[in-house]
């Protein structure tokens, strides 16, 4: 049977990418400070459930699709998964067309999906080095392009409160194990996922508080549209494209994914793949 | 078996290039790329001027040498006379480099937050566009070109649209008939109204909020700062101001002379902007620092006493 071995650099990008994804299109409803101040309860409370689901998995087999339950765990987590899938497809599409009026993810799609169906869990395991690098300059270009603009005294008006907060939930967090079957140990390392995307959620709100002041529901993309360096101000557009690439490695990601749980659901009987 | 195979492959590849003809049909790089808008509200509605560059602008080929047109529509709200404006460009508009907002010499603070307002529900421009007021005697069709390059030249000194929601210096183009310039004057619009600031507190008002350099006519010379620390402190009721500057290296030292007539300026531009409620030098957040929770400070108090002190640096 095939087995996933992806790495951590791979599933800790795909997470964050559609983070990424989802403050650059909407606004957060809730100031910084009440972020700070309700998320990192919530965060620590994932990641405990995360870490707990991971040893339990690990030792039961879950995604083994060995029996009936496992088979089962692996219907729900396709739909899940499916449904992450569509969410990021729907991510890139808003944003090709709104930001580049561009239906380039249309024209790619066919290739996308076939690329994700046969290529090997390793390849997106070496790519995410590469994409994690461009990310992390990418954002170093754009905290820079904004550092005459972030105001502290932005952040000391006591804050309306305006809704709960919603801390993203993806199934990541709690099918740890089935990314990182060749090795049980990797999975319980990688509980402080849910941190990461509450950091990178944090990092957004406190940008935008610190430029626009206390206005809630911009969308982040204002923000990155903010930043400028001398007489260029176009960052955005750089960010914005390599946060494309990393969406479409998810997306590939999620479909060699959805292939392996497939087939264990439905027994399709395929061969296991040499190491 | 192998002949139903083939069949399979030349009909996914058939398929497929349909999907790409489909995708290509759809895909068109070639649109009209909105540089700047220039707002006027009156008493019907909102006249809006598109300032736009077709064909060679595509995509995000900001320096292309295509000529600066303008477009201009009314409507009696600010969306319909921009939909209104967009038809009667070449090609579908685009606003991925509208990184200018011109607003009419006598805009008040409530336009620029109508404005700002819009922006957020339909995308046509940016919140971090810049703003600038324009005194126009000239027909904007002829001087499309010049307005938005004196707006690209002086972008940098220019306040966003987001700082509407507080106060803001904005500076003024003058459009005229073959040309278009920066004026020395600026003028402060706060939600009291609009006052205007002579070149002077123009430009100190420019030191404060350190956009650098800055040029001052003292004693019949011109002094340029290259440099300048602004650092603001709490001090008892009231606050002392440091400007500590330094010139470009080989000319001559600034005088004692002048240094106090920099402070004196300093003292007029802070008074002055207080008075129309502006808070330059955010002194109601560095109280609020000082004394933790309490009666905050806005321009609504009494000026407060501020001691200002100019230091010139030597190289």
């Amino acid at each position: 049977m095939r087995k996933l071995n992806f790495s951590g650099a791979a599933v800790s990008l795909s997470v964050l990418t559609t983070v990424m994804g989802q403050c650059i299109l909407s606004g957060e409803a809730v100031s910084a400070r009440t972020l700070l101040l309700q998320g990192l309860p919530m965060a620590l409370a994932l990641a405990v459930i995360s870490r707990l689901l991971a040893l339990a998995e690990v030792e039961q087999g879950t995604f083994s699709g060995n029996t009936f339950c496992s088979k089962l765990f692996c219907l729900l987590a396709t739909l899940w998964f499916g449904a992450e899938l569509v969410e990021t497809l729907g991510q890139i599409q808003t944003l090709c067309w709104e930001q580049f009026s561009s239906m380039a993810l249309v024209g790619i799609l066919p290739l996308l999906l076939w690329a994700g169906w046969t290529l090997e869990p390793g390849v997106f395991s070496r790519s995410a080095g590469i994409l994690w690098w461009a990310v992390v300059l990418a954002a170093a270009i754009c905290f820079f392009s904004l550092s005459g603009q972030l105001h502290w005294e932005n952040l000391f008006p006591e804050p309306e409160m305006t809704g709960p907060m919603q801390l993203p939930i993806y199934a990541e967090f709690f099918a740890l194990p089935l990314f990182f079957e060749t090795d049980g140990q990797k999975s319980q390392r990688h509980w402080v996922l849910p941190f990461a995307a509450f950091l990178v959620q944090a990092l957004f709100a406190f940008g935008r508080e610190a430029v626009f002041g206390p206005a809630h529901g911009l969308q982040g993309l204002e923000l990155l549209r903010a930043g400028s360096i001398g007489g260029i101000a176009r960052f955005d557009a750089a960010f914005l494209l390599v946060w494309l690439a990393a969406a479409l490695f998810r997306c590939g990601m999620l479909v060699c994914t959805l292939r392996v749980l497939l087939c264990r659901a439905f027994g399709c009987g395929e061969q296991e793949v040499p190491e | 078996m192998k002949h139903a195979s083939r069949t399979a492959r030349w009909m996914a590849g058939c398929l497929l290039a349909l999907w790409c003809v489909a995708f290509l049909r759809a895909e068109t790089t070639e649109k009209s790329m909105v540089r700047a808008l220039f707002l006027r509200q009156g008493g019907q509605g909102w006249t809006v001027s598109l300032l736009y560059q077709f064909p060679e602008a595509a995509a995000d080929a900001s320096d292309a040498e295509a000529e600066i047109r303008a477009c201009t529509a009314e409507g009696e709200t600010l969306e319909r006379a921009i939909q209104t404006a967009e038809q009667a460009l070449p090609k579908t508009a685009n606003y991925r480099l509208c990184e200018y907002l011109l607003f009419d010499e006598a805009a008040s603070q409530t336009e620029l937050l109508e404005v700002q307002e819009f922006l957020q529900t339909n995308p046509v421009s940016r919140l971090s566009a810049r703003a600038f007021l324009v005194e126009q005697t000239a027909p904007l069709q002829q001087q499309a070109e010049p307005l938005l390059q004196c707006a690209e030249d002086h972008a940098a000194g220019a306040p966003h649209l987001y700082e509407a929601a507080g106060e803001m210096i904005l500076p003024v183009v003058g459009l005229e008939e073959e040309t278009a310039a920066l004026s020395k004057e600026s003028r402060l619009l706060t939600a009291q109204g609009s006052a205007p600031l002579s070149s002077e507190e123009t430009a100190m008002a420019q030191l404060l909020q350190e956009k650098l350099p800055v040029s001052f006519e003292l004693e019949e010379s011109t002094i340029t700062l290259r440099r300048c620390v602004v650092s603001v402190e709490a001090e008892g009721t009231g606050f002392a101001v440091a400007l500590t500057g330094q010139r470009k290296a080989g000319t001559p030292p600034v005088s004692e002379v002048q240094c106090r007539q920099l402070e004196a300026l300093c003292t007029q531009t802070l008074a002055r902007c207080w008075e129309n409620g502006l808070d330059l030098l955010h002194l109601g957040a560095v109280r609020a620092l000082k004394q933790g929770s309490g009666e905050k400070l806005t321009t609504k108090n009494a000026y407060p006493a501020v001691r200002v002190s100019v230091e010139m640096l030597e190289f």
